[in-house]
């Protein structure tokens, strides 16, 4: 719950009035261009006087040295600037825009050239060009219009051109081209209009610019003799010398300042526009959160066993309260674990006790005593002291947390250096080694940059820079998150180990519950903001008392376990913004009574835990409910009497398809007398290189080569991709949809050799298969609403839009997005994280493929999701009868989902073989050590006499 | 775009090995090269494209005094007799030896002509650019590092509108301040044909540099201010400040972490702004009739000294080309993302 990276599209109130400050001034210059006839009551290119005359009645502003009105020149000037700023900048954009599509689209030598042209163009002096060519073409206006144009165009072009490259690689873009959307809608739809605020705000910069190249121009005396413009009376003012006598005042200074407003009008507005098309410029300033309301009794005496002792502590942001009145204790020499679905306020806590909660968070506390240290009264600087020294965080998403200009060790110096009593660089730079060396970075890489390092490298990283100064306490913020499980069970040891070796306490904050339960001495949940329960981890975690800590618990798939299917925890978590009013829990709750509705649950002690439910202890001999794959997921769906119209398995699912391009027959492979006539996906030595500036651009270790691989998969089979990051499991997936090419062999999809299709067919052949992506919400477009996201599919087919809104209702319905109707409108971002991915889903159920991708769904997110997430894509399977590749890392969710895996390692296939007998005999070392990890991490609830030796405590402290 | 993807996938190990140094210096090279050829055709190209004969433009036909054999001898001295190719092979051999040409207008050799002013040039540019971009750099981290504070606001809007100052404007405030009421600074020229030589000279090239500059680094300052400014807040929004701050750095340090980074969108457009402010210059070294590469261009244009005014543009896009190339050379240095394995 990092509030500092949440942005917030709208304008800020400063940008807003900036903006209507610009606005008001572009009014007053149209307003003057408009009605200059009737502003003006002298022809503004004729003698109507004396020259040089002062201002009077019938020359507001004087005469120039021939005579003509000066006010009449400054209103009908505005003509001629608005006129150019208007055309050359439009012109401009519109070129710019084009190149870079086109750049940004064909890349390649299409790329080079244009962005060569770019280069030229705005390697010229801008303004020695206009008049080197106005020489040569003449001086008329049309004339000058032309060349601006033709010179304004390159800025455009390039900026548009490198958001073009950004947005190609958004998750909605990739999933349209996975769709099989022909190149215009993906160039209007899923970049064009993401396009918009960027164009608009270059055209408001080129018309800027044109206005002060014309101006320019016509100053020197080169503009088009036959109009007056600002720029013109200014060149007559100073070749009139009007600077030695006071007809500055009227004769220069208008003019001026008429130019001055037009420009500053349009650099105000445009600059509203850049704030708007890039929406992180909009987003908060970091600045410490506000303590509020210090209880003015200090906390009776503290006991000194206990290292953190946090009370009645409560954070809340603009909206919502996230924590609250949560309490918290860690005793001298005791790992706590602190464990929570995505949203239940966790890591907002654990950043809340250093004074991390970024504005505009505020943090109330009786107390939060760290030792005999009231944090909450050392202020900012206070607490900047303890933070690194005494206190150190292991921040989450650790891996993309380290400067990328900075190499490693120099970070560390950083660290290290803090504490020293002379800031002596050389004794920093060993100790940075030292410490190095003792997390396991090998010495010959610690000088390396972050992008060089893999992972589990930066994690170990930014371990180093915690304990670089002999915490007392560290906290460890979903420390394993976004590694896979051998690097998982390698940096909690490391932490383990560093721990028994420095002596420091540990907190560890994870949604992984089995995995914090091994590891912790103690364990708290929280839920809704509140602690639910915490005692001892042996005791919460082999006999939860609180039913959201049993459900939780059971939504881990784990190997050793003899469940045949996925438990998710029922329903979603409640938004803090709106929770109910009793106990948080309720509306999910199996044992839900009338009481929990109305009154929030007071912590009870039960047993030797602490336990925040009316009715623990839970009837221990009553078994709780059973959550069928399809019934309860959906929770608040009543309606289960399936749809006719996805009960049935659809072999020819794309019926739809435009005859315009028919695919061939698909049937090479008949011949082999299976059931099925051909391999649903059939990849024959097919490598995959990629270059680096390929990798550069993308995360490096999402997708990695594959090397002349074969591997097939029969249709109506469920097959599951697993191996550790970087292994090429997600390029398999990537391969299937079309997003990345084979660089050699061959490539066959539902009976297609791809080499022999058009791209055209291809495209076609695409939309029979659906990829289902690892954020689900990044494959959203934000612009669109539910009922063009789901539908998009069918739209990219060519279904008439009435069809497609019946079959996206059903879809809607079908995932328990109740009632339907009332979701059509709404934008992603209204929706919640579980809704999210059922729109995601709903839209692979509307397409019916024959094949689904799943390109390790949700893995970034907690347990009970990824498991919601994974029964979903089972159900959308089972009602289409589609075959389905899963890709994961976690081979205990594989083992629940898939019949088969296929086991990964460093870009081939190492192992192959139907579920249960792959994890039952391993063959190869790969597979072993990931069944070895999976059981490590998720070795708990099983047989309590076997307890001791899985909780990772057999060495007596 | 997936579809594209085999024009970016090379094939087997080799893309590791290909990219030394040496390759990327290379291919840095051949790019500029082309630019620069490109640049050199256009010059060549534009009177040739010009309605009308470019023996026109040398000797015009209503001038009536030239006879036809002094028209012939023109286009003789000015290599306009042969065929395109000709002309342009031996326009390419002068340029090689630093032969412009001559200038129509005082007969000089155009490259001694330029030669003069190129010095004025650069110190006017030069110090603008200098100046436009630690200003610049130094206002818009301070704005950005306190985004949406009082600061930031009126800095904002106090830069914006100072870039949006038409040059010329502020040059005829300046001149009617500092130099008609004040008579503090004097108002032509680069340095007085009295100043000698010693500490005097220097006294007063630096007093007639000063409104010139000050007017040429307004121009600058916008466009480093925003880029500066959106850097540093973008830079703070990322979790590498985050962490910063996690592992308790203070304010300062915290501050030199996203500057650093920040850095590295600001050196492109300070080096682009090169061109932008030398194009500039133009308008500004007339109003203060200061005898840089603008104000001879200017002069150029209107005296129709077409070979002067060739020379100018071909210096001025080499300087830009140069200044781009600086700019690719310098990335690398300031982000070490871009560094490939064997530099």
């Amino acid at each position: 719950m990092r509030s500092n990276t949440k942005y917030r599209t709208r304008l800020r109130p400063a940008t807003l009035v900036l903006a209507l400050l610009g606005a008001v001034m572009l009014m007053l210059v149209i307003g003057a261009a408009v009605f200059a006839d009737l502003l003006a009551s002298h022809p503004p290119d004729r003698t109507s006087g004396l020259p040089y005359q002062s201002p009077s009645a019938q020359h507001w502003l004087g005469t120039d040295d021939l005579g003509r009105d000066l006010w009449a020149q400054l209103v009908f000037g505005a003509r001629v600037s608005l006129l150019v700023g208007l055309i050359a900048a439009v012109a401009a954009t519109l070129l710019g825009t084009a190149a870079a599509l086109l750049a940004g689209w064909h890349r390649g030598w299409v790329d080079a050239a244009i962005m060569r042209l770019v280069d030229l163009t705005l390697s010229l002096p801008f303004l020695v060009l206009v008049l080197v060519l106005a020489a040569y073409f003449g001086r008329g206006l049309e004339v000058l219009i032309v060349l601006i144009a033709g010179v304004l165009w390159a800025r455009p072009a390039r900026l548009l051109r490198s958001q073009v490259l950004k947005i190609s690689e958004f998750g909605h873009t990739e999933a349209a081209h996975a769709m099989g959307s022909g190149p215009l809608r993906i160039m209007t739809i899923h970049i064009g209009w993401r396009l918009v605020p960027l164009i608009v705000s270059q055209l408001v910069r080129a018309a800027a610019v044109a206005v002060i190249v014309q101006s320019g121009v016509a100053f020197l005396g080169l503009g088009d003799p036959g109009r007056v413009s600002w720029g013109s009376t200014l060149y007559f003012a100073n070749n009139g010398s009007a600077i030695l006598t006071d007809a500055w005042l009227w004769w220069i200074v208008p003019p001026g300042a008429a130019l001055t407003i037009l420009i500053v009008g349009l650099a105000f507005v445009g600059f509203a526009f850049e704030e708007l098309a890039d929406p992180q410029l909009s987003s908060h300033g970091w600045r410490p959160p506000s303590h509020r309301r210090l209880s003015e009794t200090m906390p009776e005496s503290c006991d000194p066993e206990v290292r953190l002792d946090v009370r009645n502590l409560s954070v809340s942001f603009d909206e919502a309260t996230v924590v609250r009145n949560v309490d918290l204790r860690i005793k001298r020499g005791r790992t706590l674990g602190l464990v929570g679905e995505s949203g239940s306020g966790k890591s907002t806590l654990g950043l809340a006790v250093p004074g991390l909660v970024a504005h505009p968070g505020r943090i109330e506390a009786a107390a939060v005593m760290f030792e005999d240290l009231d944090l909450r009264r050392l202020g900012r600087h206070g607490l900047e002291k303890i933070r690194g020294r005494d206190v150190a965080i292991v921040p989450q998403a650790a891996m993309s947390v380290l400067n990328p200009t900075m190499n490693v060790v120099a970070q560390v110096v950083e660290s290290a250096k803090l504490r020293a009593e002379t800031s002596a660089t050389s004794g920093a730079t060993e100790r940075a080694s030292e410490l190095l060396t003792r997390v396991g970075l090998p010495t010959e890489r610690h000088c390396a940059f972050p992008h060089q390092l893999s992972g589990g490298q930066r994690q170990r990283v930014v371990i180093a820079m915690a304990v670089a100064n002999q915490p007392k306490l560290v906290i460890a913020d979903e420390p394993t998150t976004g590694l896979d499980v051998i690097n998982q069970q390698a940096i909690l040891d490391l932490l383990d180990e560093l721990r028994r070796r420095l002596g420091f306490d540990l907190w560890l904050i994870s949604h992984d519950l089995p995995l914090v339960a091994s590891r912790a001495d103690d364990l708290v949940v929280m839920y809704g903001g509140r602690v639910v329960e915490a005692g001892s981890a042996v005791q919460v975690a082999q006999n939860p008392q609180h039913p959201y800590t049993s459900l939780l618990l059971k939504a881990f798939p784990l190997l050793g376990d003899a469940a045949v299917s996925l438990r998710p925890v029922p329903g979603e978590v409640p938004d803090p913004r709106n929770l109910p009013t009793g106990c948080a829990f309720a509306p999910r709750c199996p044992h839900r009574r009338d009481d929990c509705l109305q009154t929030v649950p007071a912590p009870r002690l039960i047993g030797e835990a602490t336990v925040a439910c009316h009715h623990a202890p839970l009837p221990q001999s009553v078994p709780l409910p059973a959550f069928t794959v399809s019934a309860d997921v959906s929770s608040s769906s009543s309606s289960s009497d399936s749809d006719p119209m996805y009960s049935q398995s659809a072999p020819n699912a794309n019926r739809f398809l435009s005859k315009t391009d028919p695919l061939p027959q698909p049937g090479l492979l008949a011949a082999s007398g299976d059931s099925s006539p051909y391999a649903a996906l059939s990849l024959t030595d097919v490598g995959v290189m990629y270059s680096r500036q390929a990798l550069r651009r993308r995360n490096a270790e999402a997708v990695h080569a594959l090397h002349k691989e074969s591997l097939e998969v029969a249709v109506g089979e469920s097959v599951a991709i697993i191996g550790r990051s970087a292994a090429g499991k997600s390029t398999i997936a990537r391969l299937a949809v079309g997003l990345v090419q084979p660089t050699s062999g061959s490539l066959t999809l539902l009976g297609h050799d791809l080499a022999e299709l058009s791209r055209r067919q291809h495209r076609q052949l695409r939309r029979s298969v659906q990829m289902v992506f690892q954020d689900p919400y990044e494959s959203l477009h934000p612009n669109m609403t539910v009922v063009s996201l789901v539908g998009e599919p069918l739209a990219i087919a060519g279904m008439p839009r009435r069809e497609r809104t019946q079959r996206v209702l059903a879809a809607l319905q079908r995932l328990g997005l109740t009632p339907a109707e009332s979701f059509l409108y709404r934008h992603p971002k209204t929706l919640s994280g579980g809704q999210r991915q059922r729109v995601a889903l709903a839209r692979t159920l509307v397409a019916e493929p024959e094949l689904i991708v799943a390109d390790e769904p949700a893995s970034m997110l907690d347990a009970s999701l990824r498991a919601t997430v994974a029964t979903h894509l089972l159900e959308v399977r089972e009602a289409l009868g589609a075959t389905l590749v899963f890709i994961t890392h976690d081979i205990s969710l594989a083992r629940l989902v898939t019949e088969r895996i296929v086991v990964l390692c460093e870009g081939r296939v190492v192992e192959d073989g139907p579920s249960q007998q792959v994890i039952e005999s391993p063959k190869h070392r790969e597979t072993q050590a990931l069944i070895q990890a999976a059981s490590r991490s998720h070795h708990l609830v099983p047989a309590p006499d076997k307890a001791s030796s899985c909780y990772g405590r057999s060495t007596p402290r | 775009m997936g579809s594209r993807a085999p024009s970016k996938t090379e094939p087997g190990t080799a893309s590791r090995r290909r990219r030394s140094g040496v390759a990327r210096l290379l291919r840095l090279g051949s790019q500029y090269a082309a630019v620069i050829l490109a640049a050199l055709v256009v010059n060549f190209a534009l009177p040739r494209l010009a309605p009308g004969e470019p023996a026109d433009y040398l000797v015009p036909p209503d001038s009536g005094s030239v006879e036809d054999a002094v028209r012939q001898s023109m286009l003789e001295r000015f290599d306009l007799d042969g065929s395109a190719w000709q002309q342009f092979g031996s326009y390419l051999g002068n340029l090689s030896q630093g032969d412009f040409g001559i200038s129509v207008r005082d007969g000089r050799a155009v490259s001694e002509v330029v030669g003069e002013r190129l010095w004025w040039s650069l110190l006017l540019v030069g110090t603008a650019v200098a100046a436009s971009t630690i200003l610049g750099v130094m206002l818009g981290f301070a704005a950005g590092w306190r985004r949406g504070s009082r600061r930031d606001v009126s800095l904002l809007a106090g830069v914006l509108a100072v870039d949006a100052l038409p040059a010329f404007f502020v040059g005829l405030m300046l001149l009617l301040v500092f130099s008609v009421q004040l008579e503090w600074l004097p108002v032509y020229g680069a340095v007085s044909p009295e100043a000698l030589g010693g500490w005097d000279w220097i006294v007063d090239v630096a007093k007639r540099l000063v409104m010139p500059a000050v007017t040429l680094t307004f121009v600058g300052l916008g466009s480093v201010f925003v880029v500066a400014r959106s850097a540093m807040i973008s830079e703070l929004g990322e979790d590498y400040v985050f962490m910063a701050r996690a592992k308790g750095l203070s304010d300062r340090a915290v501050r030199r972490h996203a500057a650093r980074n920040a850095m590295i969108p600001v050196s492109t457009v300070a080096l682009l702004g090169f061109s932008t402010l030398v194009g500039a210059a133009t308008v500004v070294e007339s109003v203060f009739s200061y005898p840089g590469l603008g104000s001879l261009a200017f002069d150029a244009v209107r005296a129709r000294d077409y070979p002067v005014l060739q020379a100018v543009f071909v210096l001025l896009s080499l300087t830009a080309v140069a200044a781009n190339l600086l700019a690719d050379l310098l990335y690398p240095v300031i982000d070490p993302r871009v560094r490939r394995a064997g530099s």
